[in-house]
């Protein structure tokens, strides 16, 4: 049986990571660009316990760090909803290249 | 007595209180050219003057002082430029004759502007000229020297230009400007560069930068260190900045066209106080020209030649002012003459001397400009002694005295004449000669024209002049009388080279045969001045000849000036200029390649920057060694 180690989440959370990355990178609603920087968060937080759990696990340090990296995220989520449904209201859609209400068109 | 010497600096500084208070009321329109300007300038100039004569009085008694009193201004490293003033016998001296001829020359313009629409302004200029003006004689170092140099060419500028709708005026003014510029150039680059060559000698001394005292100490390290002709430019620099300011030759095209100004500002600006400033900065600076005889040649050169070349243009001159202009750059020729020879005390003598004639004259042909109305050329005048009786009487005292005939010039003129005799240059002798002969002519001649002989029928209404302008010129005449007399070396009160002397006295006495050739060649100027206006003639001849020069600065000086002021401009358009512009053409190209890059899609954005950030990485990771 093949023992989990440290390297096993890293590589875990760097595939989340990219995977989030990917998805910001190559979709156009704004939904699914959050999600990607979810994606994101999250990948860094298993960074931060599996770094806690192997390195010092009695200090606790990096697993408290989530707690406010989940506090953070969950704010931004709640910003960034409120401006996901003001755009729907306003222009119908939530493709973010079409947004180009501030280009100056002359 | 010595708290005189302690407070010296009020003397300027109630002048300059007068000026503020001048000026911030006219303003606001507090008290828009009333003749509370005048009584305050008045009285600035009066306690100045009472602070000045008690100082001088102490300097008088004490044996050669030298007393300075500084803070540091500006202080950088071991260097420090000071500020504050300085006294000895010859500052005093010239703070107390500043002050009376300012004294005189506001009391003459109370009369004679009284009806200007900007009288007040009049007054605040001159308030603001005597501050200059007394604090530059103070100065205890060269910088700040400079900067009174620089503030008393203002107030010759503002005042030039005084009546500025006249278009003659105005360009005056810009002439005077423009001419002093080059020597104020000429004075700031000597100053730089002697600062820079005698940088060591200054750090390593507990003096403060550039200050006079010990002058010679720092000219004799400049001589050891970088070889005698490094004294030699730096003095010939120093000569220019002397030369603008004392009307000497090729700088002396500003002073006759000064004379537009009104006529109170030309007897105290462009006769008595300003122009000797140059002559002053020679006396400060002496202790450099001496360790030079190439220097002190080139002074005397200018000296006589501006001293005749004057002469012959006050000869053919028909504008009463600007005679006494002529003579006046003549008469600062023989200062820089006697400072040159070595005969300090003696040139500085003729300063103070020259000083109180010229302002006596410039106020006394003032009152005739001011009883004529306006009209300044000598043929339209004659006969007028009868006229106005005091003021011929004064005019006549102020040209017996420059003449050297009598009176205070007399004294100074000897002691000159007995420097060139003993100098044993035969030449500079016979030119002396030459030039004493013409400066009675010439002064004569306009006394004769104006106030002898037929009265000219265009003269017409003659105005009554004011008491004030009277008062002033009978003053003058008592004092350019006797301050010869009494600093001759008579009644056991000292002599003015006693007085005033660089390292050794003098004690040039005239010997009893060169007075009487002088005096001799002198009445032989004022016969043939008496028979040229005898016969009635009138000398047209050469009328014209002063015109040369300055047909020679307008054609020459300027049109190489153009050519010169185009190849730069040429330079700095194109060479300058085309650097940076190829440099900003560089950046738009680079930035044209980057602004391909932007587009609206937002995942463009994304990958740029993760592309950065992972290339960052790989940077760092190669050079990792670095951070370790």
């Amino acid at each position: 049986m093949l023992e989990v180690s440290l390297v096993h989440y890293i590589i875990l959370s760097a595939l989340l990571f990219c995977i989030g990355l990917c998805c910001v990178m190559v979709s156009r609603n704004l939904l699914r660009i959050f999600m990607g920087i979810e994606l994101m968060l999250n990948a860094v937080n298993i960074n931060l316990a599996a770094f806690a759990y192997f390195c010092d696990g009695m200090v606790l340090g990096g697993q408290v760090f989530i707690l406010f990296v989940m506090a953070i995220s969950v704010c931004e989520m709640a910003i960034g909803l409120v401006i996901v449904v003001a755009l729907s209201r306003h222009s119908e859609n939530i493709d973010v290249n079409s947004q180009d209400v501030l280009e100056d068109k002359q | 007595m010595s708290f005189f010497v302690d407070y010296i600096w009020l003397v300027p500084l109630f002048s300059l209180i007068a000026f503020l208070i001048i000026s911030t009321g006219n303003m606001f329109v507090l008290h828009r050219n009333s003749r509370i300007s005048a009584y305050l300038t008045l009285s600035s100039s009066f306690l100045g003057l009472v602070f000045g004569v008690l100082a001088f009085i102490y300097c008088y008694i004490s044996e050669n002082i030298w007393f300075e009193r500084t803070f540091s201004w500006i202080s950088v490293d071991a260097l420090s430029f000071d500020f504050g003033f300085m006294v000895d016998n010859l500052s005093a001296t010239m703070v107390v004759m500043v002050c009376f001829i300012s004294l005189l020359v506001q009391i003459f313009s109370m009369g004679y502007m009284k009806e200007d629409p900007e009288y007040s302004k009049f007054f605040g200029y001159l308030a603001l000229f005597n501050f200059a003006m007394c604090f530059l004689v103070l100065s205890p170092n060269l910088f700040q020297a400079y900067i009174f140099w620089e503030m008393v060419g203002l107030c010759s500028y503002l005042l030039i230009g005084f009546w500025y709708w006249k278009n003659s005026a105005s360009k005056a003014a810009y002439k005077a400007f423009i001419v002093n510029r080059v020597g104020d150039f000429g004075f700031l680059l000597g100053m730089v560069a002697f600062g820079i060559f005698t940088f060591n000698y200054w750090i390593n001394s507990d003096l403060s930068f550039l200050s006079f005292s010990d002058l010679n100490m720092a000219v004799f390290y400049l001589k050891d260190v970088f070889g005698g002709y490094s004294v030699v430019i730096i003095g010939l620099l120093f000569l220019l900045a002397s030369c603008a300011k004392s009307a000497q030759f090729p700088l002396y095209v500003w002073l006759p066209d000064a004379m537009e100004a009104p006529t109170p500002v030309s007897a105290l600006i462009h006769a008595a106080t300003m122009v000797v400033a140059g002559v002053f900065l020679l006396a400060r600076m002496y202790p450099l020209f001496e360790v030079s005889s190439l220097l002190m040649g080139a002074v005397v050169v200018i000296g006589i030649f501006t001293a005749l070349l004057c002469g012959v243009f006050a000869l053919f001159e028909r504008d009463l002012k600007r005679v006494l202009a002529y003579s006046t750059c003549s008469q600062l020729g023989y200062m820089f003459f006697a400072i040159g020879l070595g005969a300090y005390s003696a040139g500085i003598f003729h300063m103070f001397t020259h000083s109180f004639a010229k302002a006596l004259l410039f106020l006394a042909a003032g009152c005739v400009v001011f009883a004529l109305g306006g009209r300044q050329d000598i043929f339209e005048m004659g006969g007028l002694r009868k006229r106005m009786p005091v003021v011929a009487y004064s005019f006549l005292a102020g040209v017996i005295s420059l003449s050297g005939l009598f009176f205070s010039g007399f004294y100074s003129k000897e002691c000159i004449f007995q420097a060139v005799f003993e100098s044993g240059n035969i030449w500079l002798s016979v030119l002396f000669c030459a030039i004493g002969i013409l400066t009675a002519f010439y002064l004569f001649r306009v006394y004769f024209l104006v106030f002898e002989g037929e009265e000219n029928r265009s003269v017409g209404e003659v105005r009554s002049i004011p008491f004030s302008m009277i008062f002033s010129v009978c003053t003058l005449v008592v004092v350019s009388v006797l301050f010869g007399f009494l600093l001759g070396g008579h009644f056991g009160i000292k002599s003015f080279d006693e007085l005033i002397y660089y390292s050794f006295k003098e004690g040039y006495r005239p010997s009893f045969l060169l007075v009487i050739l002088s005096v001799c060649l002198s009445l032989s100027g004022v016969i043939g001045a008496y028979l040229l206006s005898k016969a009635g003639k009138r000398v047209y001849l050469f009328e014209n000849l002063r015109f040369v020069v300055d047909w020679f600065y307008e054609n020459v000086v300027s049109r190489v000036f153009c050519i010169v002021s185009k190849l730069f401009d040429f330079v700095d358009r194109y060479i300058v200029y085309g650097v940076v512009y190829i440099c900003g053409l560089l950046v738009n190209l680079f930035s044209l390649l980057l602004r391909s890059l932007s587009s609206k899609n937002i995942g463009v954005y994304v990958v740029l920057s993760m592309g950065w950030l992972i290339l960052l990485f790989i940077v760092l990771y190669g050079f990792k060694e670095l951070f370790v």
